[in-house]
């Protein structure tokens, strides 16, 4: 027979289950409920075929609004700027990790200073530069944007996992006379991947999610997704339906993402943590 | 090994100036701008003067705190809570891994859209909940009055990270040592004196680590007001963030609005400096 608390630890994980996934089911809900159905009170816990469903709200946040090309700008951007922060924030956290030299510490100090300013503070001057630049809405300057701007975190965020690989290995490849940059390049990363992939996975989920940025530099063409769902909410009406088919469909992204990519991110993100304590 | 200069140029310096030339330089940019008017003629402190009487930035100074301190409190003492609960299962341990990744990848603006419909006041199931169980007698606003509206957002922000820090607590907990546990059940302690005297206080760097980065987070606060409420009712749950966003690209004073944010850099700054400094003297004192 089973002990009382086994049964209790049993209920409260199933509890603990459904309190995480209930707001991602509830918003599935309400983007499969008819228009009518979602401003009924006591609220519809479910669709039911074949009067209580529709996917009307999919269709109508696809036509209506410009939710695929924000979502394909979304994600074309994002990745090429994460790229760009892997390939800019891998080599500073090597050299400050593996390498000897005056200042390393303070440099150290100073990228995590970094990190204490808002970003409110920067975007209201990048918003000036790029205006004179004429580059407001374009697809370079958010690439660039979030690109650049992670620089600082992500370098911070690489130092443990580079502490952590062994010193011999690069020794060894030093009496190969690889310099440098190939030791980081063709021995450091293809060994780390695991870490590395999940450090480009961060780097995609927070850039895709921020909004900051994507509001204030984009206007038509460079428009993501972000700020295209929130556009969804009237001032006087609220299509909950549509707002939530925008939602899921703004989250699809992501969710493909890190399932498929899942092995790395637990495996990743876990050793990252175990490596920082 | 030493590094040689050309090295450094090439993996720190040149990398890490692309972060200076589109970010810092833009910031002391702004800090330049904070001292002329819209005409671009120099006005000395005139925008900081203004910014002393200005009740709605201190206001959303304060709300922007509160949020803070209370999402921090929370979130780490819910997130030790669900953690330890985690850790002491024997089974299920994997799949409640897998699922509290699942919040943290929704981003922050469509948790504010989700709750947008949760806590509608005619047709929301908070208000459903609340009604049913009798905890209130008439449906509230909770998005239409200002301290609904701070609870709302505080709420939601909990619901959120709560799942990220009782991560990093159920790893930090997978850290200690199963022989302490062992010498202490030899010894005769309960599990609750167990928690007390072992896992509470070797989790504390844990704790002060999930607590001051929510805190240093919280801080930013902007894509979730800005779904959520939009800052509403009137100016009630503004955070400096969005109280800064507002005035210079609504309102278009963008010069007032980087003394605004230059104020509001120097506060974190300050704080943020002094109080990690004592936490970390702290964690590092066991």
């Amino acid at each position: 027979m089973p002990r009382a608390i086994d049964v209790v630890k049993a209920f409260l994980t199933a509890l603990l289950l459904v309190i995480v996934l209930f707001p991602l089911y509830w918003t599935l809900n309400y983007s499969f409920l008819p228009e009518k159905d979602t401003v009924t009170y006591p609220p519809n816990f479910y669709p039911r075929w074949p009067d209580h469903f529709t996917i009307d709200h999919y269709i109508e946040v696809v036509t209506k609004y410009p939710m695929l090309r924000a979502i394909f700008n979304s994600v074309v951007i994002i990745v090429a700027a994460s790229i760009v922060t892997l390939m800019l924030s891998l080599p500073p956290a090597y050299v400050l990790s593996k390498l000897d030299f005056k200042l390393r510490d303070s440099i150290y100090y100073f990228i995590m200073a970094l990190l204490a300013i808002p970003w409110v503070s920067y975007v209201i001057p990048i918003y000036r530069i790029a205006r004179s630049l004429g580059l407001i809405d374009t697809h370079i300057l958010l690439i660039m944007l979030y690109g650049f701007s992670g620089i600082p975190q992500f370098t911070w965020l690489a130092v443990p996992f580079l502490r952590s690989f062994p010193d011999d290995l690069i020794d060894v490849s030093r009496t190969f006379g690889l310099s440098e940059i190939k030791i980081l390049f063709l021995i450091v990363i293809p060994i780390m991947r695991n870490a590395f992939i999940a450090l480009f996975i961060l780097r995609f989920v927070w850039a895709y999610s921020d909004l900051l940025y994507q509001l204030v530099f984009t206007v038509e063409q460079a428009k993501t997704a972000i700020p295209t769902v929130l556009e969804i909410p009237g001032r006087f009406v609220m299509p909950y339906g549509n707002m939530a088919s925008g939602g899921i469909l703004v989250v699809l992204p992501l969710l493909i993402l890190t399932i498929s990519a899942h092995k790395y991110l637990v495996s990743g993100i876990t050793e990252g943590m175990r490596i920082t304590y | 090994m030493r590094a040689a200069p050309k090295i450094l140029l090439f993996m720190l310096i040149i990398p890490f100036s692309f972060f200076v030339v589109s970010h810092l330089i833009p910031l002391f940019y702004g800090v330049y701008l904070s001292f002329t008017n819209r005409e671009g003629q120099f006005i000395g402190l005139g925008n900081y003067i203004r910014l002393i009487d200005d009740y709605r930035f201190w206001g959303s100074i304060r709300f922007t705190f509160l949020y803070a301190i209370a999402s921090a409190l929370l979130n780490t003492f819910l997130g030790l809570l669900i953690g330890v609960f985690i850790s002491s299962l024997k089974r299920g341990q994997g799949i409640l891994k897998a699922t509290f990744l699942i919040p943290w990848i929704i981003p922050m603006a469509i948790w504010g859209l989700e709750f947008r419909i949760i806590f509608s006041r005619d047709f929301g199931l908070l208000n459903y909940f609340l009604l049913s169980l009798g905890l209130i007698k008439e449906p509230i606003a909770w998005l239409g009055e200002a301290i609904p509206a701070k609870l709302s957002i505080i709420l939601v922000a909990v619901y959120r990270y709560v799942w990220y820090s009782a991560l990093l607590f159920l790893v930090s907990c997978q850290n200690i040592p199963r022989d302490l546990y062992e010498a202490a059940e030899i010894d005769g302690a309960t599990s609750f004196n167990m928690f007390l005297h072992i896992t509470l206080p070797l989790l504390r760097r844990t704790m002060l680590f999930v607590g001051s980065m929510i805190f240093l987070g919280a801080l930013q606060a902007f894509d979730l007001i800005y779904a959520l409420t939009y800052g509403g009712p009137g100016y009630a749950t503004h955070t400096a963030a969005l109280y800064i966003f507002r005035r210079s690209l609504h309102y278009g004073e963008f010069e007032y609005g980087t003394a605004v944010s230059t104020v509001w850099a120097l506060i974190i700054f300050c704080i943020v400096g002094t109080s990690f400094a004592l936490l970390w003297k702290l964690a590092e004192r066991r």
